[in-house]
């Protein structure tokens, strides 16, 4: 028996933009729905239940973050935010709502595709196994705090251990820079970006090959950090 | 103690020393001397204690001499005309000494007033020709001129409302009218005591400019009938000199903002230049193409199908690179220096994330990074990333050979530098990070390549880092921007 096609709700006014994204989903295997206005999206979304909300902000009835703080509400569903390359501050402000991506436009068909599955798979994933992270040799166990690296233990220092299993806590999702100082600081560190970037810089020098050119913490300019999903 | 008591007990004293003296040595010194030591006292009260206490001396001493020392002695009597004349030619020189004295020391004070006003004058100019904005130059003037003549100071400035604004008071409480202020501006002359104008009024307020004008105005107060018409004549004195600076100042904020309108004219007219070229011909590319398809699409291979619709995304590409330096562009110019946000950046996060961006599209060519530091750059991402993805471009287009193009961070002597290296033809010999204006439309059929380069300069410019560009031995070029100690914070180690 066939599985059923997981669901993609894309809310979006601009037709050319809700043509490409459904011919491009459809072709890929999803069944998305197109809603042009955030009062169909909302009325929808309670009857439908979709795995994941493609969201664009500037809608003509109101503005997509809104939307966003209602359905965290009550659910988890990832959404991906469609935005501008330009706006950084509105990016950070839709993940501090509980966005878990965004798309900058303009976008290509490989990267929609991409982060639709990287979404996906976050949700699926940290309902299987919790507390094990496993990619490419590095290995998180967050239960036992220990992280080794193809076998061989790491010795991180505790800010170091922190801030990986803080990010851990959900693979693929991006965390603010301030989430993240807030988080491993403390609430009155953060504007204190800079601390974050020396860290993370030489966290980065201990568990990737290539630091300038990240597997595991993927850099969102401006924005924060995420762990790439397994 | 009050002055002139302390005065009479000085005269006193010394009066008494002489008489006491004289009588003591009555026997000895004769009556001449003793006329000498008296005048020696009444030209010493004369110098120090002022005419008044020298002619009581002198009278004093008259009565002394002629009661204690003048036969006969112990009575007011004088018997020989000899005495009379001594005495009489005694107060006379004592007089005369006592007035001669007393216009000196006017004169002498009149001097030393003079001298501390024109000391004053070369003060207040060393201390407000180095001023380096208005602002300072209004303060510090308001402050040195109310402790020199003590009396309380303010600067008045009219506003783009037409009201006035009282800034820099050094001790000044009360208001001045506002009428007055008002009237001062549209006569550029001074209102107060020794004027026609309001004389009655409790200050001065002296326009720096004498003729109609929305200059500032100074205002004095304190001031009454009984002030001296000269402090007036200083005051102007002052204001003129302050105004000089003022108008220098002036000069130099108007040449200052002329450069940098003539700075963003510049820039604003590469981009107008390249919009045709960098715009019209990804956007007629594609028209072209995607007509082509869709009116044509049925006569059309399945290879032609695939290369148009590979046209229409690269050329796609392409315009969305011009819209962002566009975007880039616009946020220079809209933003002065001072408003764009700069942060604490590692650049190796913005090199990974730009290069990550290069390596998605195209994995042609290779591209490498050396950077060897955790230190943090002060920037702003978004346009350091622009910049750094202008230079990439160019590499991208110049770039030759199997040698990757090198993307590097460097520290040295306090200051570090990003830049990017290829193995491409390089720039002609006489090109330099100054030609960058000059020489941006010199390739019509390189995609992008001027506006870039000129958007890179505009970029380092914002962040206080130097351009530089040289070719490398054995081919190519190395673009670098090289930021200050400043905007370095090194990663302890």
């Amino acid at each position: 028996m066939m599985s059923k096609p997981t669901q993609i709700m894309i809310v979006e006014d601009d037709a050319d933009i809700g043509e490409f994204l459904i011919a491009s989903l459809k072709a890929a295997g999803y069944q998305p729905q197109w809603k042009k206005n955030l009062t169909d999206a909302k009325i929808a979304f309670d009857s439908e239940k979709p795995a994941l909300i493609i969201l664009d902000l500037t809608l003509p009835d109101g503005d997509g973050r809104d939307f966003i703080t209602d359905i965290r509400v009550h659910s988890d569903v990832p959404i991906i935010v469609l935005s501008a390359r330009q706006s950084e501050q509105e990016k950070v402000a839709c993940f501090t709502l509980g966005a878990d991506d965004y798309l900058s436009k303009p976008f290509g068909v490989n990267e929609l595709l991409a982060r639709v599955m990287v979404a996906l798979k976050r949700t699926t994933m940290m309902s299987l196994r919790d507390h094990i992270y496993s990619v490419d040799g590095l290995v998180i166990d967050s239960q036992n705090s220990t992280v080794s690296l193809s076998g061989m233990a790491l010795h991180l220092t505790p800010l170091e251990f922190k801030l990986l299993f803080t990010l851990v806590k959900k693979p693929g999702k991006v965390f603010t820079h301030r989430q993240l100082l807030t988080e491993v600081w403390g609430a009155e560190y953060v504007d204190d970006t800079h601390y974050l970037r020396i860290h993370m810089g030489r966290l980065r020098a201990k568990i990737e090959a290539d630091p300038a050119t990240p597997r595991f913490i993927i850099t969102e300019l401006g924005i924060g950090y995420r762990l790439a999903p397994n | 103690m009050p002055k002139p008591f302390i005065k009479s007990i000085l005269a006193l004293t010394t009066f008494a020393v002489a008489t006491a003296v004289s009588y003591r040595f009555f026997d000895t010194i004769d009556i001449t001397g003793i006329t000498m030591l008296y005048l020696l006292v009444v030209v010493f009260n004369a110098y120090f204690l002022g005419f008044f206490f020298s002619l009581a001396t002198a009278i004093s001493a008259f009565i002394a001499i002629n009661f204690l020392f003048i036969a006969p002695q112990y009575t007011l009597h004088i018997a020989s005309p000899h005495s009379w004349v001594a005495l009489i030619s005694f107060m006379m020189v004592s007089v005369v000494i006592s007035s001669l004295l007393k216009r000196l020391q006017a004169e002498t004070n009149k001097a030393l007033n003079a001298k501390r006003r024109v000391q004053f004058s070369k003060e207040l100019i060393e201390h407000i020709a180095t001023s380096t904005n208005i602002n300072e130059l209004l303060n510090t003037s308001s402050r040195l001129i109310q402790q020199f003549f003590n009396k309380p100071t303010a600067i008045a400035q009219i506003q783009s409302d037409l009201s006035y604004l009282i800034t820099h008071h050094h001790q000044l409480t009360a208001q001045p009218d506002k009428e007055a202020l008002e009237w001062v501006a549209e006569t550029g002359k001074v209102i107060g005591p020794h004027t026609d104008n309001w004389p009655d009024s409790h200050c001065w307020i002296i326009p720096f400019d004498r003729l109609p004008s929305k200059a500032p105005v100074m205002v004095i107060g304190d001031i009454d009938a009984s002030s001296p018409d000269e402090l007036l004549g200083d005051l102007k004195g002052h204001a003129d000199q302050i105004y000089a600076v003022y108008q220098r100042l002036i000069h130099l904020e108007q040449s200052r903002q002329a450069e940098l309108i003539a700075q963003e004219e510049s820039i604003q007219n590469a981009l107008l230049a390249s919009i045709s070229h960098d715009m019209r011909t990804p956007l007629t590319a594609i028209l072209g193409a995607a007509t082509s398809l869709s009116t044509q699409g049925k006569l059309l291979s399945t290879e032609e199908h695939q290369r148009l619709l590979g046209s229409i995304a690269s050329e796609a590409r392409h315009l969305s690179t011009s819209t962002e330096n566009i975007l880039a562009l616009v946020q220079l110019e809209s933003a002065q220096s001072m408003h764009i946000a700069l942060d604490w950046q590692s650049p190796e996060e913005i090199i990974g994330t730009l290069l990550a961006r290069y390596r998605e599209r195209d994995n042609t060519k290779a591209i490498a990074t050396d950077i060897k530091t955790f230190s943090l750059i002060k920037a702003n991402a978004t346009l350091l990333s622009q910049a750094l993805a202008n230079l990439m471009d160019n590499a991208l287009v110049a770039h030759q050979g199997k040698e990757p193009i090198m993307v590097c961070v460097k520290e040295s002597n306090q200051t570090i530098s990003v830049s990017v290296k290829d193995r491409g033809t390089g720039f002609s010999r006489e090109f330099s990070a100054n030609d960058i204006k000059k020489f941006s439309q010199r390739d019509k059929n390189s995609k992008g390549f001027g506006l870039g380069l000129a958007i890179v300069q505009a970029i380092a410019h914002k962040h206080k880092a130097r351009l530089t560009i040289e070719n490398r031995e054995g081919g190519g070029s190395k673009v670098a921007l090289i930021f200050p100690a400043e905007s370095l914070m090194q990663a302890s180690d």
